[in-house]
């Protein structure tokens, strides 16, 4: 089948004349404004229908009925191009095929949408989430259609690429800040990429995936800690270690009388602060490490990360006070963070 | 600004930081051969140690005199695969736990060979359709004790729920020495 693009009048389609049916409000936007309320084929509406289904199935985190309610919206519009004539740029067919793009997206099957795509040649953009969205741009598709495309049983290439760069710079980053290590930080995103396309039927694209994908490699860093733990290279006397007490000098254990602004830093004073820093991270022991990313950059509580170790809020909060003062005491000590107070 | 947000707001600095100097991110096809588990890699491969776990299992049966368990439970057909050599063995399960879809198992290796490996992992073959189910790493413990923590794919998790240690186990072993 060939759909030639190409200006006609009126816009209507030369497809077999239906009784209108009343649109239901779940009819897209563009094609109510087209069709003005006179829904011309029972078949959209079925379409609109399903597509409503699946987008409550998605918000509800039930992807498997989601996908099977985008795809039977999407046969429906098939059979609804199919049956029609010449597209328009201002005919209804042609949001039809917008309308099919859009709903093979959401199930996840990007060959079939880029076979509809290439049916126009001309722009196909669509509102997703207030931002308007080309078709043929890949690299300006949402998550959700990412995601759908890389969770089937052969993943989408494209979309995997461009999943990969969009996430791959916070993911090595959060990796560096728990590794303290920048090769480690680089193997460790590598696997947790590996582990969530291992384990892609469970991804949900309406899910947060970037989250998701620190979650899994905060996690394997974990698994690796208690590895070592287990194994003796890091020693359950490091864990003991930390239960001891945190001394309380009355000194101030605030950041900001030992750092310069941070915010305010460029180049190279900028540069060699964050070595600096590293420097520290580096010397704390990784369960610190561990226990500060849990605090300060997922917002865990003390009660919640002691859950998770076996010790008491307390405890956690002894853990916290340590890291802090461990990375306060380097920091101050450090040569080039008083080099870097004293320039102007 | 009290210290809380501070450090809070130093490590996402550090992160942000770190991500701005990122290496290139992986490319798709390198991930996806990555991920391809090792049985699929080399079919023949896996056909042939799967084959050897079948013959152990009928020698198993034919040898077993009293087909009432022990007190130990069934032994599971498990070829051990080091660099040079392999070896069809036995193994006795002595913990089996599936909570939240993660398995947690200790089996011991009997007799054990001369050399375990220590750096392994274990993939799991079901006994009826000799197709592999998944693969994890373990940890050796000692005198051929192995142990292994596992996310396990939700139809395997759903039929092995109801698994005691005393069971006939529903699937062999082929554990292989990883290269360090």
């Amino acid at each position: 089948m060939s759909l030639n693009v190409g200006p006609q009048s009126g816009g209507s389609v030369a497809s077999t004349a239906l009784a209108p049916v009343e649109c239901g409000a779940s009819c897209p936007a563009g094609v109510r404004a087209l069709c003005g309320g006179d829904c011309r084929d029972e078949r959209f509406r079925r379409a609109c229908e399903w597509a409503e289904r699946g987008a409550e199935a998605r918000r509800n985190g039930d992807e498997a009925n989601a996908e099977q309610a985008f795809r039977a919206a999407l046969a429906q519009l098939l059979a609804v191009i199919e049956g029609a004539g010449p597209l328009t740029e201002s005919g209804w067919s042609l949001e039809a095929v917008l309308f099919a793009a859009r709903c093979a997206l959401d199930a996840g099957a990007v060959d079939e949408s880029r076979r509809l795509i290439d049916l126009c040649d001309c722009p196909l953009v669509v509102p997703v989430d207030g931002v308007m969205v080309e078709l043929r741009d890949i690299d300006a598709w949402p998550d959700v259609w990412l995601v759908a495309a890389v969770r089937s049983a052969a993943p989408d290439e494209r979309a995997l690429d461009v999943l990969a760069r969009r996430h791959w710079p916070a993911l090595f980053g959060r990796c560096q800040i728990l590794t303290a290590c920048r090769d480690q930080a680089a193997d460790l995103a590598q696997e947790a990429w590996c582990r969530v396309l291992r384990r892609r039927e469970a991804l949900k694209p309406g899910g947060n995936f970037p989250a998701y994908l620190q979650r899994v490699a905060t996690n394997l860093w974990r698994d690796w800690l208690r590895a070592n733990q287990r194994a003796g290279v890091l020693g359950e006397t490091r864990l003991g270690s930390l239960d001891a007490e945190v001394s309380s000098d009355g000194e101030s254990r605030t950041l900001i009388d030992v750092v310069p602004d941070w915010t305010a830093l460029e180049g190279a004073a900028a540069a060699q602060l964050q070595e600096e820093v590293q420097e520290a991270l580096s010397r704390l022991a990784p369960l610190l490490r561990d226990v500060l990313v849990a605090r300060f950059l997922d917002g865990e509580s003390c009660a919640e990360i002691g859950r998770r170790h076996g010790r008491t809020e307390q405890t956690v909060s002894g853990w916290i006070r340590r890291g802090v003062q461990e990375i306060q005491v380097y920091l101050k000590q450090s040569p080039v963070i008083g080099q870097l107070h004293s320039t102007p | 600004m009290n210290e809380t947000r501070e450090v809070g707001e130093l490590l996402r600095w550090q992160a942000a930081r770190a991500a701005r100097q990122a290496p290139p991110p992986p490319r798709a096809a390198a991930l996806l051969e990555q991920i391809r588990p090792w049985w699929e890699r080399w079919p023949e491969r896996f056909r042939q140690l799967a084959d050897s776990l079948a013959a152990l299992d009928v020698r198993y049966g034919h040898a077993a005199t009293d087909p009432r368990p022990n007190r130990d439970g069934f032994l599971v057909p498990t070829v051990v695969v080091r660099t040079q050599a392999e070896d069809r063995t036995h193994s006795s399960i002595l913990y089996f736990a599936i909570s939240g879809g993660r398995l947690r198992l200790r089996f011991q290796v009997m007799p054990a060979p001369d050399v375990l490996p220590t750096k392994a992992e274990v993939t799991f073959v079901d006994a009826a359709t000799a197709r592999a189910l998944l693969v994890a790493p373990v940890e050796a413990a000692s005198s051929g004790e192995y142990r292994v923590e596992a996310e396990l794919p939700e139809k395997v998790a759903a039929a092995w729920c109801d698994l005691k240690v005393t069971d006939r186990m529903p699937f062999h072993l082929i554990v292989q020495q990883v290269e360090a």
